[in-house]
């Protein structure tokens, strides 16, 4: 035997053909996958989805009799649910192993910023598997509950609904994902990004019906819902931008300093 | 659970295609210095760990020993100083799973997953082939566990599992804290085999532990810090032959002077008395040279490791700084004085 820190590099290095270095969003999707708190989750989650998708649908054609069934309408009944479901799967994801069992992953793979890239990067796969299975559960099941009541469906408004409530979800994820790894707590990053979403979009439309158009424009820079509305609609406002910015990639620089620098145990 | 093995031949021989380096692994901690505000943790601590060697990692509750397990392995950092595993800071080792096999912390092992998949999960991470969880499992006497998950694991199966998870990667070195924590009679014999021929094997291997029977039993090698500094390094044999004499003066002030220019080991009392690392009549000739009277002048240690570790580390002053190659530094007074 020889002792050298060369050696020991070569030793890291090749060891690294056979298996990739720190971002390993697939391993980490396996990791998360094979807790019995993700399993549980996501069968809730599953029910919860396809519930509201079967819900908005059948409801139509006995709410609303010789009306075909509207599919946007379960598109935006779903998004609901799924705007509560993924923030909570991605901070699961992202934080899930803090305070206890991340010490683990961090002695096995000490390069943080590559580990906390790599558990987001994990979530949105999460994300996105969980959102084309809802929203494709809500085109299918319009489709089918339209034909069995004999009514049919309507598609229209699918396409630039699919993008609104597309874009919120992905921004309502990574929203969720900076407050996970700035709060490295899964109870109180949870609430924050299922609740202030919420309370900011509600606090907007409220003050824009009150009429103070100059407090409603300073809300928009912190409402993710109207940001991914405008990005919908084709136009980059400052303000779409700005609450981009404020609530997303500040906190999730400032949360990857604190992971990166964080001390463990 | 299984019979147990030791990873001697698995890692004499490894799974196919996994064989680990031949490069051999030391530990090395050069001045180290940690603070958390106005208390100082680790002070200037210095230690070497070398190849084929198992080394107890001793002191008392807030010596500092978990600070310095924690910044060796990347989990804190340093203010000063170096702590190196093979001459790289774990942070940069490419894949330290197999270089290094830590375990600090058996409950941080995740409740949620079996036992056999947090080996998988961790042979996957190090880029170890699957069935290597399976062999690991097996040496740790989990087998009959394996799909069980962790959190109905008792304290001593977690144990077991951290070790395993430290193992998983075929490692040259190993850092344990505290790994006999919650294990059986033969559970802790098993370690102590698995250590013993780990190292025998060329392996390094650093022990942090309270149980200083099984500590003395097991290592060859021993570093004692207090108050975050070092107060005995050396070989077993040095460390419990050496010991520590208690003595009391009459004048407490010019014994902490004399002390303080013989520059050797030692601990301050409550009481006014020390506690040196010096054989009684080292102490005495100490004492003759400043024209000191003694009122207490006491051998500490038969031979165990326990008196050792009490004599040095159990007073309320922080020691001062032991040389750096062992509490048997002799003194520097005339054999004649």
């Amino acid at each position: 035997m020889t002792t050298a820190s060369s050696a020991l590099a070569t030793t890291g290095t090749s060891a690294g053909a056979s298996g990739p270095g720190t971002f390993r969003p697939l391993l980490d999707l396996r990791q998360v996958l094979d807790t019995l708190a993700m399993r549980i989750l996501l069968i809730v989650s599953a029910v919860a989805v396809l519930g509201m998708a079967l819900l908005s649908t059948t409801l139509q054609p006995l709410l609303l009799e010789d009306s075909p069934v509207i599919a946007y309408g379960g598109i935006i009944a779903v998004g609901l649910v799924l705007g509560v479901v993924l923030p909570v799967l991605t901070v699961l994801t992202v934080v899930g192993e803090w305070p206890g069992a991340i010490q683990q992953t961090f002695l096995q793979r000490p390069r943080r910023t590559g580990v906390l890239l790599s558990k987001i990067v994990a979530a949105l796969i999460i994300a996105l598997v969980v959102t084309a299975i809802g929203l494709g559960a809500a085109l299918g099941l319009a489709s089918l509950v339209g034909g069995i009541s004999g009514d049919g469906s309507t598609f229209e408004n699918v396409g630039s609904t699919l993008r609104s409530t597309g874009l919120e979800l992905l921004l309502g994820t990574l929203f969720a994902a900076a407050c996970a790894a700035l709060l490295q707590g899964t109870a109180l990053a949870m609430v924050i990004s299922v609740v202030l979403p919420f309370v900011v979009t509600v606090a907007t439309s409220m003050v824009a019906v009150l009429g103070s158009e100059t407090v409603a424009e300073v809300m928009r820079y912190v409402d993710l819902t109207s940001s991914a509305d405008t990005l919908a609609r084709g136009d980059v406002t400052v303000s779409a931008i700005g609450a981009i910015v404020l609530l997303i990639l500040i906190p999730l620089v400032a949360g990857g300093v604190r992971w990166a620098r964080r001390e463990i145990g | 659970m299984t019979t147990t093995s030791t990873p001697t031949e698995a890692r004499a021989t490894g799974p196919a295609g996994t064989r680990r380096s031949d490069a051999s692994v030391d530990l090395r901690i050069e001045s180290l210095r940690k603070t958390y505000g106005e208390q100082t943790a680790v002070d200037g601590l210095d230690l070497l760990c070398e190849p084929g060697t198992v080394t107890g990692f001793l002191g008392p509750n807030g010596a500092g020993k978990s600070t310095t397990l924690r910044i060796l392995t990347g989990l804190a950092e340093a203010d000063s100083g170096t702590a190196l595993v093979g001459g790289m800071s774990f942070r940069t080792i490419p894949q330290p799973g197999r270089v290094i096999g830590v375990m600090l912390d058996a409950r941080t092992l995740h409740p949620g997953r079996t036992g056999l998949e947090t080996l998988r999960l961790a042979a996957r991470t190090c880029g170890m082939p699957a069935s290597r969880a399976d062999e690991v499992l097996e040496m740790v006497g989990l087998s009959g566990a394996g799909r069980k998950r962790v959190r109905g694991y008792s304290y001593g199966m977690r144990q077991r599992l951290g070790i395993g998870v430290a193992l998983i990667g075929d490692p040259a070195a190993l850092i344990l804290d505290e790994p006999a924590n919650g294990l059986d009679p033969e559970g802790i014999r098993w370690m102590r085999r698995l250590l013993r021929s780990f190292a025998d094997a060329g392996g390094t291997v650093l022990l942090s532990s309270h149980q200083l029977a099984e500590v003395q039993a097991t290592v060859d090698r021993v570093a004692m810090i207090a108050h975050g500094r070092l107060v005995a390094e050396g070989s077993l044999e040095d460390v419990t032959a050496q010991g520590g004499t208690r003595v009391a003066a009459l004048d407490p002030e010019a014994l902490g002077r004399a002390v303080e220019a013989s520059g050797v080991g030692a601990s301050h009392g409550s009481d006014g008395s020390f506690t040196l690392a010096l054989e009684p009549a080292d102490v005495g000739r100490l004492a003759l040279e400043h024209g000191l009277v003694l009122t207490e002048l006491q051998r500490l240690s038969d031979g165990s490791l326990e008196d050792v570790f009490f004599s040095l580390t159990e007073d309320g002053q922080a020691p001062r700084p032991a040389p750096a190659t062992s509490t048997a530094a002799a003194p520097t007074t005339s054999q004649e004085a």
